[in-house]
């Protein structure tokens, strides 16, 4: 067996005359043995609107040659399946995609991923699947309360395109453009080519939270910084290295950006605590201050302390260890943070 | 599930992975069924591939139809599903499919959901794609009786440029029944 067998794709179209179970690509690689030695994760990364599964394969072959396994499912109308889209697919189609990827692969314990309006997704996937989901991460992503939707919570451009097409009658959102969302520019070209419309009902349909997300053990939210969003954070980039919302293609080789906690963080967060179902902030959501692999961060608590990575802390209560608000501003002490951790890894 | 599902569904749910996915020198393996999909998928990216894998599959001709391999009484109960305006037909069992273990009998049957009724009444289009991939392999599932595939592994025997080779010890789901056989082969003809 030579190198090159063993890096060549095969695509399988299985179906036992009895329904299309699905296509499903196989790396020919020793991936089970390498699981198995690893202890790998199983992870579900779930794409925003306008993509599909393939923006997360720089991410995908990453985690795959660390031994984790990865379902990056594209939702119905989208990417690959794009010919399936129609007036029928609302926030219910895609929040099934998920749950029955999950359910028909008889997945446990996953890292289910959210990127965009995936934190949509997820939150519903959430409601449905609590019980097979051991850690849950927002990347630049919505968090929606109950009742939440793209329709009121997107930037103001956003929702005036949705409003209008909803006037027009019109079902499907054109991508916007790559560049709006401070993509690189060497691939910008490329996600405006993957781009496909978006299904506007999954954009106006109301999220279900009813509070199974907060029970997860483990949650993390990433912000991409070099994304600016008037709806979501608005974090401060001092000290920070930049990465577009399209984070899953801007940043291989760390994998997702950092993410830090300041002032514009907070007001997410305050955003959250209004949520009724929460008990208090404290035992909900922590911000992650740097994570430079979802891998590495999934390896639990204590790992991620002997390492110096994916520290966290509650964004809403300054650490007692903090320096204080007269000695340098927030940002600046979130990345002097960073930087030690860096150095000591 | 919808009464919309046709053939050329299926096609393009194969041939967008390629486009989506960017693949190139792809060893493409198609199951039972899956040689309907896997035919029409290759009049359009057979560039894209350098071996297929045909694993106890139908070899359909140019405008034929899954109706048409269907015994007498399938077509039957097929049209009346049909007339009735059902979008699909359930699952056979997975007993029928000749699955060695019980353990993984009850999983197939736990997974496995209705196939819909367009894919089988549109006739395939094809102008000799699949004749025309580099490296050829049909695999026939010895425990699974189906004259359609006796008959395509025959073909394939005759066939120079293909090679045939039998899963003595499995059923109709070779993935199921024979996972690390069926990797070796792939390994070996990809």
């Amino acid at each position: 067996m030579t190198n090159g067998q063993t890096r060549r794709t095969a695509l399988g179209a299985m179906a036992a005359g009895a329904g299309m179970a699905g296509v499903g690509l196989m790396a020919m690689t020793d991936q089970t043995t390498a699981q198995a030695q690893t202890g790998g994760k199983t992870f579900v990364l779930v794409h925003g609107a306008w993509h599909g599964g393939w923006c997360w394969r720089r991410v995908s072959d990453l985690l795959e040659k660390q031994g984790h396994k990865v379902f990056a499912p594209t939702m119905t109308g989208l990417g690959e399946r794009s010919h399936l889209i129609g007036g029928k697919i609302d926030l219910a189609t895609h929040v099934t995609d998920i749950v029955n990827v999950i359910k028909w692969e008889g997945l446990n314990d996953i890292v289910l991923v959210g990127h965009s309006y995936g934190g949509v997704v997820i939150s519903g996937v959430a409601e449905q699947m609590r019980e097979a989901i051991g850690s849950i991460v927002f990347l630049d992503a919505f968090l929606p309360a109950n009742g939440d939707s793209l329709a009121v919570k997107a930037s103001q451009p956003v929702r005036e395109a949705i409003a209008g097409l909803v006037e027009k009658g019109e079902t499907a959102m054109k991508p916007v453009p790559a560049a709006v969302f401070r993509v690189n520019e060497k691939d910008r070209a490329w996600v405006d080519a993957m781009c496909t419309p978006h299904p506007v009902a999954t954009f106006t349909d109301k999220a279900t939270v009813t509070g199974a997300r907060d029970r997860i053990a483990k949650k993390a939210y990433i912000r991409a910084k070099g994304y600016p969003s008037a709806c979501r954070s608005t974090a401060s980039t001092t000290g920070s290295r930049p990465t577009a919302h399209g984070a899953s293609t801007s940043c291989p080789a760390a994998t997702t950006p950092w993410s830090t906690c300041p002032t514009g963080s907070r007001r997410f967060c305050s955003r959250w605590r209004s949520d009724q179902n929460a008990p208090t902030h404290k035992d909900r959501y922590r911000h992650t201050l740097w994570v430079p692999g979802l891998a590495e961060f999934t390896r639990g608590p204590r790992a991620a302390r002997t390492r110096g990575l994916a520290r966290t802390r509650d964004c809403a209560t300054p650490s007692p260890k903090s320096p204080s608000p007269s000695r340098s501003s927030p940002s600046a002490r979130t990345a002097d943070r960073c930087s030690a951790r860096t150095r000591r890894r | 599930m919808s009464k919309d599902i046709n053939l050329d569904t299926h096609i393009t749910d194969l041939v967008n992975v390629f486009k989506w996915e960017d693949l190139k020198d792809v060893c493409l393996v198609v199951h039972s069924y899956g040689g309907w999909p896997g035919s029409g998928a290759l009049e359009q990216i057979g560039d894209r591939v350098s071996s297929i894998v045909w694993l106890d599959a139908f070899k359909p001709e140019n405008g034929q139809r899954g109706f048409d391999f269907a015994s007498e009484i399938s077509r039957k109960r097929f049209l009346a599903a049909v007339e009735k305006g059902e979008p699909g037909r359930p699952a056979p069992t997975a007993e029928a499919f000749r699955v060695i273990s019980e353990k993984d009998r009850a999983w197939v049957d736990s997974k496995t959901t209705p196939q819909p009724n367009g894919v089988a009444i549109q006739p395939i289009k094809l102008t000799g794609a699949r004749e025309k991939v580099a490296k050829k392999t049909y695999i026939r599932a010895a425990k699974y009786p189906q004259p359609a595939f006796d008959q395509a592994l025959a073909e394939c025997k005759a066939d120079k440029s293909w090679r045939t080779f039998e899963a003595t010890e499995s059923g109709h789901d070779v993935m199921v029944d024979a996972p690390q056989w069926l990797v070796d082969v792939l390994l070996q003809v990809s």
